[in-house]
């Protein structure tokens, strides 16, 4: 048998081994995802850090939105960071606090020192028990119960809680494909807290840390390009249990164009690969049980396995059009025979591995919906979701692949 | 939290058991093709014995020899071209018994060239109307696979064109090195035109046309 083909017969196995496992374990989980946690009589003080640079638009109305979060209100506190606004943004804040003395400020000037710069610079003041933290970004408005959130906290090993997130008000196509991708992220998160292999805090998540865990580990990495997915894979590493809460919903703003989009990611995988390559350790390590074992070695095959999947779309793309071109030059005018070709055997292997994984996916899709009460929305959307998306996924592994090859110069 | 400790385990027995289950399907689907193709084979093995029971008769009792070779063309061209066609879509799939394969590849080929002598002969012979086209190419070699589509087109489009396929390094069976030292094949793909032109390297359609007219 042809090495390609075995290959072939590994994926597809691979893809339906994966595809049973996650289905079935959400068929475990779906029951108790609704589950709270013991309610606590105890509300510990929380402070939430709001990093804003050049936000005079909707810093208002986010920070309206989380000093009136459902909590006691001498146990909240907001800390903005105005990092560097050169608008309006600092005297917005400003307002706001002579209303609500809740509300602390910290101007930082000059130079924009980015997230992570200026959460530590929060955390230095922040009097709470418990850390939020939220993107200044985000039109969100934090709607997340935070009632629902700090009971988990009872259980002492645990380092940090985050909610879901959706998509705030998808217009383009773009967004309405995140739209998907977040749904269907945040439950497949809600199973990895399940199996304890959380590895990732975002703040358009509403993240809520134990502030001593925080002192003791350390405070976010400035030369990170993804802090928040650094810092819950140092408490993973640390031994501390990360979990989601699916009620605690927060909207994010996603990039609505190619090129933001493209930053977007290209940032987020670089971020991932730095942070594995830094807690190389854990990989196919029992310590850290499924997360080690399975999750991490999976996060890195399938990135790898995405970019030879893209090379061979791509590379035959091209070969098709060549040969077009080539046979049209003999006198043959090839009808379009894509699918004719397609369904040759050594495809089919490849079919059937593509099939298992996004029927598997669809179905995940939807459950994902009905968990996080939202209506079959964009149907027209879910094909290209599934394939087009996934394949520009796959591109931005590559070109964050070939930019730490190159090592172009990280950015923000 | 026991049932999720053996997920992974029950999944994995799951997907051994659907892949096992797979791996039979393909099985059993390689031994329907076989079957398939050794009836094909088999059948134009008996319409060219009963052809040369009935050229033996038509010498012996008289008869329209050139008649009942024309006769015989059209049903060998139909089975030798599906058996063909069978036989290159198995070979694309690396099939689970490549022992089958190797024996029907090898039948296959000795029908091509039984088929080739016939039509030689009916040309010789009767002087007929059908262009035969030996056309070497190699396995996996994207200039071949040109061609072929080049050919497909063509039998497409001409009635009595005979287009017979050979592999130029299918070594299992010694005729193939006959015909290849006959026709002084160096390259691939060569395509010889009735016996008598020709044509080396990818060569269009054009070019077939003024040749086979």
């Amino acid at each position: 048998m042809h090495p390609i083909t075995i290959l072939m017969y590994c994926l597809s196995f691979l893809s339906l081994y994966l595809s049973i496992f996650w289905l079935s374990l959400l068929y475990i989980e779906e029951k108790t995802m609704k589950e709270k946690p013991e309610k606590i009589d105890y509300f510990p003080k929380v402070s939430v850090i709001l990093p804003a640079h050049n936000q005079e638009k909707i810093i208002a109305k986010v920070l309206r939105s989380v000093l009136s979060l459902d909590y006691p209100k001498d146990k909240l506190e907001v800390i903005a960071v105005n990092d560097d606004s050169t608008d309006r943004t600092g005297k917005i804040i400003e307002e706001i606090r002579k209303k609500d003395k809740r509300l602390k400020v910290i101007h930082r000037h000059p130079g924009f020192v980015g997230k992570a710069a200026a959460v530590n610079e929060g955390l230095k003041i922040a009097t709470g028990e418990l850390i939020g933290v939220l993107d200044g970004d985000d039109p969100s408005t934090a709607k997340c119960a935070l009632k629902l959130m700090v009971p988990y906290f009872k259980d002492k090993k645990l380092g940090a809680v985050m909610g879901a997130i959706k998509v705030w008000k998808p217009k383009k196509l773009i967004e309405k494909l995140q739209w998907f991708e977040y749904i269907f992220v945040t439950v497949m998160r809600r199973l990895l807290a399940s199996l304890n292999a959380l590895y990732v805090t975002p703040g358009g998540a509403f993240s809520l840390y134990r502030k001593s865990v925080l002192d003791k580990e350390g405070p976010f990495d400035e030369s990170s390009l993804t802090e928040d997915l650094e810092m819950a894979m140092r408490l993973q590493h640390k031994g501390y249990k990360i979990k989601l809460e699916i009620d605690c919903v927060n909207h994010t703003k996603v990039p609505d164009t190619l090129q933001g989009f493209h930053r977007q990611r290209v940032r987020w995988y670089r971020g991932w690969l730095h942070t594995v390559y830094k807690y190389r350790d854990m990989i196919l390590n029992r310590k850290y049980g499924f997360l080690g074992m399975v999750q991490i070695p999976v996060s890195i095959f399938l990135p790898i396995l995405l970019i030879f999947v893209t090379i061979f779309i791509i590379s035959s793309l091209i070969k098709w059009a060549y040969d077009w071109i080539i046979l049209t030059g003999l006198g043959i005018y090839p009808e379009f025979s894509f699918f004719k070709e397609v369904f040759t055997t050594p495809n089919i292997i490849i079919l059937t591995f593509t099939c298992t994984l996004i029927l598997a996916g669809m179905y995940m899709l939807s459950r994902s919906q009905k968990i996080l009460q939202e209506n079959w929305r964009y149907p027209l959307i879910i094909m290209p979701y599934f394939t087009l998306y996934q394949l520009l996924l796959s591109s931005y592994w590559l070109v964050a692949a070939s930019y730490e090859v190159l090592r172009i110069k990280k950015k923000w | 939290m026991v049932e999720k400790k053996y997920l992974l385990v029950t999944s994995l027995i799951l997907t051994i058991s659907v892949f096992l289950g797979g791996i039979f399907i393909g099985w059993t689907l390689d031994h329907y093709r076989a079957d398939e193709l050794l009836e094909n084979i088999k059948q134009s093995e008996l319409t060219t014995e009963s052809f040369i029971v009935e050229e033996s008769f038509i010498d012996h009792y008289g008869g329209n020899r050139c008649e009942l070779l024309n006769s015989r063309v059209y049903a060998m061209q139909n089975l030798i071209h599906t058996t063909g066609e069978q036989l290159s879509k198995w070979g694309e799939g690396d099939s689970f018994q490549s022992r089958d394969f190797d024996y029907l590849k090898r039948k296959y080929i000795i029908s091509e060239i039984r088929f080739f002598i016939l039509l030689d002969d009916l040309q010789n012979s009767c002087g007929s109307d059908y262009n035969t086209i030996l056309y070497f190419y190699e396995k996996d070699k994207d200039s071949s696979a040109k061609q072929g589509h080049v050919l497909d087109e063509l039998s497409k489009d001409y009635d009595d064109l005979i287009v017979l396929s050979i592999d130029r390094y299918y070594s299992d069976e010694p005729l193939v090195e006959l015909l290849v030292s006959e026709y002084g094949i160096t390259v691939t793909p060569t395509i010889i035109i009735n016996s008598k032109i020709k044509l080396e390297g990818l060569t269009s359609r054009a070019q077939i046309e003024s040749a086979i007219k």
